[in-house]
Formats: structure tokens, sequence, C-alpha cells
């Protein structure tokens, strides 16, 4: 059975406990084109404890608590919107051996349902989260079963992956912390265990992982965060015709050669019969309904 | 908002918990539907990018697919004249983990259980679909055993490439460069007139050998595709064309072909390069999971659906419709196939004419290309692809120096559109 606690969030009790978070920077743009996301605040009391971020572009970040003398130590992890993160959070940290930690992943409930991954678009804070540690009532060292943080904000986007590249069995703990060898210690910190793949045994391939040693520096971001995905399909005849005009003029008919886009393009009729050659042959495959059609869905691009 | 102080708070909280331990919440995990595309190709590749493009956050999308980085076939027949590498035409899959948040997974898909939708990779693992994708091109079916490291087919673009591109490059005047032309349907319906053309005038214009000849072999009644432009070519390059061959072995220790023709029986070539490309067949995948009618995939291409089991969807050159098998409209397709799942997906009726469209440039020489096109339709009557018939299809392009420089403009933005 998996432990559960039920924790109200609301901006008052955001200020019984912090006082001001940071975070929600707005994007900043790089050479014109590539956007830094910005970055948001997760909060909570532990009782003295490293918080991790596992998401599932490969990247880390992580942070410890903060000892205010109580049995509450704030915390403030700072993560981009919009990516899909894990956390764990691990207690007994301050023992040199990583077999001695208490090492709790941590799920979410919202709206009567359950994720493994956390995405925010704002702040948000966990309330306090009653974790095992040494000097409470009972506890033991290494890996626990996921303990579920209610959040009552029914606005936190989370979600399960049933194909859950890092959490391959499923069961709620992360790859990196299963011991694959049976040897007692977890692949993280486990010297023997290694897959050449994946150097950070996270479950993302080195080469897709955009911080393959969790060293919480990103490898390369030349690529990452450029194209914000949608939440849902809606249907768009126009777009499904329009796409069969990219493998020429490309996605969303911005093109990357000499040959037109044709995003925003007017007159895409007349335009189509204009150019001789394979456009003018194209272009007899359609009719004046479908060109126009495409018209509208490329006027928006 | 009702504002509550701490000592409230503390009390909800434990009320919450007896509530909890009295009547547990059934909780259910939020579980998004799980699409896995197996093939990393012009199709498999389109599919996830328009999938996750127009279905975003709403699904979880893995490719599985042997190899981390995907080589071309299309200008591949440029590496055998030296105007493009094979690094040219590699393409790795970061656009699709990094922008498009898709699961790489780079291991080979070894069995298909269709009544639970679970797949079995070669290490064991296991992975579960809602829908399945499969973009997993084509298989040879060879006459006899022999070694294709001696006998290259160069139709699937990487080593092979290479391999066929040394031993042109061992070649001396008068050497014979001995092809076939595999029984049609095969993937490319242009490439190997195209390939028969660019090593004749490589041959010929580039290493200046007045006595070498191409010979090409075609298991078809005569040139399937451009009729004009490869007759025109094959003869002033002076190749020798025989259709309606049969090939009964192919012996590797001597490079020799044996084969029949209409006329005659057991005719023999022995050649210093000897270049089969043998007849094909859907990837063995297909087989293995039933999911053929004969030796290619039965698919409604209304969304590309198997026509034996639910849920399995099959584009590119697998596929048995009567388009073309080929990357530009393996791409075509593939846009079809993600816009019909995520519309079952949503309960929405499918779009009840969809189009594909074929476009292919072919180099001639070093400095010539030709191109083919056709725009295809669905027919709900045969529940199949037809030709447009406003357009008469298909058309094609003489060869110019314009059009070679087009071809670069037309690939850069397939390939872009595939992955990137």
């Amino acid at each position: 059975m998996k432990k559960r606690i039920m924790i109200s969030l609301t901006s008052l009790l955001a200020g019984i406990f912090f006082v001001g978070c940071g975070g929600g920077d707005s994007s900043t743009l790089v050479d014109g084109e590539e956007t830094i996301p910005s970055t948001y605040t997760i909060s909570g009391t532990v009782p003295g404890t490293i918080i991790e971020a596992y998401c599932s572009d490969g990247s880390y970040y992580s942070t410890t608590s903060n000892d205010n003398g109580t049995t509450k130590h704030p915390f403030f992890l700072l993560i981009p919107e919009n990516r899909d993160c894990k956390l764990v959070m691990i207690t007994n940290e301050t023992d040199s051996n990583p077999a001695n930690w208490i090492i709790t992943p941590i799920e979410f409930e919202v709206n009567s349902s359950l994720g493994t991954y956390l995405s925010i678009d704002k702040d948000i804070d966990l309330g306090n989260v009653p974790l095992e540690t040494p000097g409470a009532n009972s506890w033991t060292s290494g890996v626990k079963t996921p303990l579920t943080i209610t959040l009552s904000d029914k606005k936190v986007h989370i979600k399960s992956l049933r194909n859950d590249p890092m959490d391959t069995d499923n069961d709620g703990i992360p790859n990196t912390y299963e011991d694959d060898d049976n040897d007692g210690n977890v692949n993280k910190y486990d010297a023997d265990s290694h897959n050449d793949n994946d150097s950070d045994h996270d479950g993302i391939e080195d080469i897709y992982d955009t911080d393959d040693d969790n060293d919480g520096v990103m490898d390369n971001t030349s690529n990452t965060g450029t194209i914000t995905l949608t939440t849902n399909f809606t249907l768009n005849d126009g777009r499904l015709l329009g796409s069969q005009c990219a493998q020429c003029h490309g996605t969303n008919g911005r093109s990357s050669s000499n040959w037109d886009s044709i995003a925003r393009e007017d007159g895409l009729y007349h335009e189509m019969r204009e150019d001789g050659g394979i456009m003018y042959e194209q272009a007899l495959g359609y009719t004046q309904n479908e060109v126009s059609t495409i018209e509208t869905w490329l006027n928006n691009q | 908002m009702k504002t509550i102080n701490r000592r409230e708070f503390c009390k909800l909280l434990s009320m919450s918990a007896v509530a909890y331990l009295i009547a547990p919440i059934s909780v259910k995990a939020v579980n998004i539907p799980e699409i896995v595309v197996v093939g990393g190709g012009f199709s498999g590749s389109t599919c996830a990018k328009y999938l996750k493009l127009w279905g975003g956050d709403s699904i979880n999308v893995t490719i599985i697919e042997s190899n981390a980085n995907y080589i071309s076939p299309i200008l591949s027949n440029l590496v055998l004249n030296g105007k493009k590498t094979i690094a040219d035409l590699t393409f790795n899959y970061l656009a699709h983990s990094n922008n498009y948040k898709i699961n790489m997974i780079h291991k080979t898909l070894q069995s298909i259980d269709k009544t639970n939708r679970v797949l079995t990779l070669d290490d064991s693992s296991i992975l579960k679909y809602d829908y399945l994708v499969l973009a997993t091109g084509i298989d040879f079916t060879l006459v006899n055993d022999y070694d294709t490291n001696i006998i290259p087919h160069a139709w699937i673009a990487g080593e092979q490439t290479n391999l066929l591109k040394e031993q042109i490059e061992t070649m001396v005047d008068g050497d014979d460069f001995v092809m076939s032309i595999p029984k049609s349907p095969y993937r490319c319906p242009p490439g190997p007139y195209e390939r028969a053309c660019i090593v004749a005038d490589y041959l010929k214009n580039i290493k200046g050998f007045l006595n070498s000849k191409v010979i090409v072999l075609d298991a078809n009644a005569d040139i399937i595709v451009e009729k004009d432009t490869f007759s025109n070519a094959f003869i002033s390059y002076g190749i020798e064309y025989i259709p309606n061959v049969t090939i009964t072995a192919v012996t590797g220790d001597t490079k020799t072909v044996t084969y029949n023709t209409l006329l005659n029986s057991n005719n023999q070539k022995t050649a210093k390069v000897l270049n089969i490309i043998p007849d094909q067949k859907s990837s063995k995948i297909i087989f293995d999971a039933e999911l053929n009618n004969g030796n290619w995939a039965s698919v409604d291409p209304i969304s590309y659906e198997s026509t034996i089991a639910n849920g399995i969807y099959l584009i590119g050159d697998s596929q048995g419709t009567i388009q073309p098998k080929a990357g530009h409209i393996g791409n075509s397709e593939a846009k079809v196939c993600a816009d019909a799942i995520l519309r079952t997906m949503n309960g929405l009726a499918l779009y009840t004419n969809p189009k594909t469209n074929s476009a292919c440039y072919s180099p001639i020489s070093t400095t010539q290309a030709s191109w083919l096109t056709a725009v295809y339709e669905y027919d709900s009557s045969i529940k199949n692809m037809k030709l447009v018939s406003s357009g008469n299809y298909p058309k094609s392009g003489a060869p110019s120096t314009s059009n070679y420089r087009d071809m670069f403009s037309w690939s850069t933005n397939l390939f872009q559109d595939t992955f990137l």
C-alpha cells in the first residue's frame, strides 16, 4: 500500500511558510529564434532533504532544503516550464554511504488521478512532505515505495506513461534508483552497473539526454525547448491537405531551401498554376475548394 | 477564495487523513494514449513527428528503430559518382527527441501480440501500445543463397552503397558493370534506371573508359517509368538494355548471373561489378504478424489501418496499395495516417477524401536530372488510392540542369519535413 497524504494548496498557505518564491521569468529571445523557457519554483517543506527532479529530456535539477531549526525545512526547486519531471526526495542524505539514504519517489494525485510526472507553468507549493527521516518514529534506509502527494490545485499538469522510458518496469521507482544487478547498490551509485548508452541510468540514452551525467549542467541546449507542443488535437482539414505541400515547401509551409515558403501565401490557386513544371502538374491534382481550404490554414501559419 | 488559518489547515489535514482511512478514494493513473511507431525511415519518422505536431502532449509517441542514424536512399546514387558521401545523407533523431518529445528506442522489434497489444523487443523488454504504426520497409527475395557483401544490392543506403562504390573504383577500362532491375513493385521505381545512367556517365565521362559497358537486366517487360527520359539516356550512354529477364542464379565467386529471357534460357553474364537488386516484399515482421496479403501489407488507405488487425497501421514501402514505394510518398502517407489515428482517438470521423502525392527527381549525370510526379486520391468504392484523373498522371519532366538544381531544393525540404 502506498502512503498517501493530503495537502491543500492555497496562496495563503504559501504565504504562511515562505516569503516570495521567485521564478516566473519571462521568455528571453536569443539569436532571434531560440526561446529560453521560463522557470518556476516547486516549493514545500521537508525534514532535511535533497530534492531531485528527473525530467523526460534527461535534464536534472536538484536542491537541498534550508535548515531553519524546525522539522519543516523549506525548499525551493527551480524547473523550466512545461517540462515533464519526476521528483525524488532523499533524507539521511548526510550519511556518506548512499546505501543508508532514505530515497522516496514522489507521485502526484490531482482530481483523483495519479501522475508520475509533473509539469508546471507557474510556481507551485507541495506543502509539508512527511518523509521518513532518522529520529522519526520509524524509518528504514533504501528506496521507498512512491509517496503520493495530493494537490488540490486542479490546474497542475500531471501524467503517467505506460511505456515510461524513465521507469521501464512501471513500479513508480525511476530507473536510476533501481538496482538492476541486485548487488544492494542503486544504479545511480553503483560503480559496476554500466550501460554504455545511458551513463546516468535514467532511461534516456546519452544521445537524447540533455544532461547525460546528471551534473545539473545542460550538455547541449541548442535544440531544446524551441517548439511548444499543443495540449490537444484539433480537427483541421486544411492542415491535413496542406501538410502534403510540406515535402517540397517545408513543414507548415516554411521552406529550408531555395523553393518558396508558402506560409501565409495569398492567391494560392493561381500561384500553383503560374509556375510551370512539377508545381503545375501537382496543381492539377487539387480542386479549387481544396486549395482554398489549404490557403485558409496556411494563412494562420 | 475562502481563507483558512493554520489551525484550521491542520484540522483539515487530519480530517483528510481520517477520511482516507475510512473510505479510500479510488485513484487511477493519468495514462495517455501510447502510440508506438516501428521504423525510423521517411514514413515512420514523418508519422511520429506529425503525431506530436498535431496531437502534442495528449499522446505519448515512441519510435523503435534499430539504428541511431538513418541513411537516405534518396540521392544515394550520387555517392556512386562521388557527388555525395554517405555522411551527407545521414540523419539523426535528435529533433524527434528534443523538439517533439518522442521516445527513441534503438532496439529491434521481435514480435507483436495483437490481442493484448504488446510488443516484445530483441532484449526481451516489452512495450504496450494503443495504436501501432509499422513503417518497417522492405525485405529482399534472393534467387539463391549468395553473399550480398560480394554482390551488393545497394538498395538500402549505407554500407551497401559504399561497397558498390568501392567495387566500381576497382574497374579498369574494358571492365563491365552488370545490374538487374527487380520485378515491379519495388522501392523507388525510377531508381535502378537512374543508377544505370549515373554509373554509365561516371565510367564514360569522368573515368574516361571507352571500352567498358553497362548492361541492364530488367525483370519488367519495358522501362516502367519515365520511358522517354531513360530510353534516350540509355542510347546516348550506349547502355545495353535487356527486358523480360528472369534471374535463375547468382554466383558470388565468379560474379556471374544466369538468366532467362523470353527467347533464350540459361544466358550468363560475368562482370567485374555485379549489382543485383533483388525482388522485394514487406519486411519479415509483417509476415510474422500475419498482416500481409501476398507480398505486401493489406491496408485501407483512408487511415492505413490494417484490414486484418485493429489498431495496427502500416505505411511506407511495406503497404500494398497501388501507390509507389518511395520516401516522398511514404512521408505523404504518414501524415494521412497520423491525422486518422488522432481523429479516431478523439472519436472524430475520418477525412473522407485524403490525397497523397509522389515526386521524385532522378539525376542521370553530374549535371542533369529529370522528375516524375503524381497525385493520388482515396476511392471509397475500392478502399484503395487511385490517380487523380484531372492530372493525367504520372507526369514527368525531361532532364535539365535546372531540374538538377531543383532536385536539391526538393530533397532539402523533404529531409527537413521528415527529420527536423
